[in-house]
């Protein structure tokens, strides 16, 4: 679903990122963790074609990013921590409005917001303005309107971040329950923890460079049982 | 062209609904308007009449009677002076005339935007402008 080979970006001298290969396949949550620089953010803001890569290629779903970004983009839902949303929109009026970015008008609009409402549980947020929302609730706004196309492909950043421990866990439920339908989700965070719960396959990265890339239980065997301890020997192994 | 509407009702709607948006952008200009373009005009409209209604004092020298009577006519007040150029130029008076061998000299502070003596110097403008014309009128129907 998601293919990335020798995978490069460079900032003039800096190199942001640094000959990244891997893949997420269907069904699966594929967690790039990372301290902030990393190169986690940069890697997402590659896949979702919102900046080109300088070297390497990458597919999501079949389509070049770097070639055929419209077509990735039809295919992709994105998800980030500081993401923002119409302050005085409605839930339904903001949804209405990126919907027909997608063609969804009509009925299959109103079967697009059934069915993002029931798996998010944001009934609540439909008739409220988002200035009048607090920060989960927008965050489900944020998170409706990037899968209301229903994308094979959802990358998620930092997502969590500023959310109270509920909102928190009801993202949480709702990676799971995305996974569950057969969609691929790269989940990118700091926040370890975050990754024991959700992720199939977790990857290191450090200074633009994949320093590890394994299953969680292989992750979690090498930090004895703690992804934070694997993350630091790793990290310290590779310099 | 959809995707266009799309974004302007979006547009539409997030400004309708700030309150703020809208009274700084709608509604306090309608307030302003006007204030702005008939403000400044009444204000200066009663600042002249003010100084219409006041009796100015003139520096006068060699006026003839009838000149002089035509000046209180006109809602000034002439005062004998044996030099108006200086007396207007130290500011003692708003506005002075000399007659002499047949010519009337009006001397007056113009300088300085609308003042009370450029008020009085259209009113002595006036005054003898109105005498001139009468006794034109008169020499005409003299005439044989």
């Amino acid at each position: 679903m998601i293919e990335v080979a020798n995978l490069s970006k460079e900032y003039g001298q800096r190199r942001a990122v640094q000959d990244l290969t891997f893949q997420v396949s269907p069904g699966e949550v594929y967690a790039l963790l990372g301290p902030n620089g990393a190169g986690k953010t940069t890697t997402l803001r590659i896949l979702s074609t919102l900046i080109r890569p300088t070297k390497g290629r990458a597919k999501v779903a079949g389509f070049d990013v770097a070639r055929e970004p419209l077509e990735v983009r039809r295919r992709l839902g994105l998800v980030n921590g500081g993401m923002r949303v119409y302050d005085r929109l409605t839930g339904r009026e903001v949804l209405r409005f990126f919907a027909g970015f997608y063609g969804l008008e009509g009925q299959a609009f109103q079967e697009a917001l059934d069915w993002v409402t029931g798996l998010l549980q944001m009934e609540e947020t439909l008739d409220r303005r988002v200035l009048e929302m607090s920060t989960g609730m927008r965050q489900k706004v944020v998170i409706a309107r990037a899968i209301l196309h229903r994308p094979p492909v959802l990358l998620l950043d930092e997502a969590t971040a500023g959310l109270d421990v509920f909102a928190r866990r009801a993202l949480l439920n709702f990676v799971k329950a995305y996974r569950q339908l057969g969609n691929a989700i790269i989940y990118s965070t700091h926040v370890m923890s975050e990754a024991e719960e959700v992720a199939d396959r977790v990857s290191f990265l450090h200074q633009g460079r994949l320093v590890y890339e394994g299953s969680k239980e292989e992750a979690l065997a090498l930090g004895e049982g703690s992804l934070e301890e694997a993350f630091v020997r790793r990290v310290k192994e590779a310099a | 062209m959809r995707d266009i509407y799309r974004i302007f009702w979006k547009e539409l709607v997030q400004v309708f609904r700030d309150r703020k948006l809208v009274f700084s952008t709608l509604i306090l200009p309608v307030l302003l308007m006007p204030i702005f373009m008939f403000g400044p005009s009444l204000v200066l409209q009663r600042l002249l009449q003010g100084a219409q209604e006041r009796k100015q004092e003139v520096a006068v020298l060699n006026l003839p009677e009838e000149a002089l009577r035509a000046l209180e006519q006109a809602g000034l007040s002439p005062k004998a002076h044996p030099d108006p150029e200086g007396a207007v130029r130290e500011g003692k008076y708003p506005v002075g005339v000399r007659y002499e061998q047949g010519v009337y000299r009006v001397y007056g502070r113009l300088a300085g935007g609308l003042t009370e003596g450029q008020v009085a110097v259209s009113k002595v403008q006036g005054a003898l402008q109105a005498l001139k014309q009468g006794f034109t009128q008169n020499s005409f129907l003299a005439l044989p």
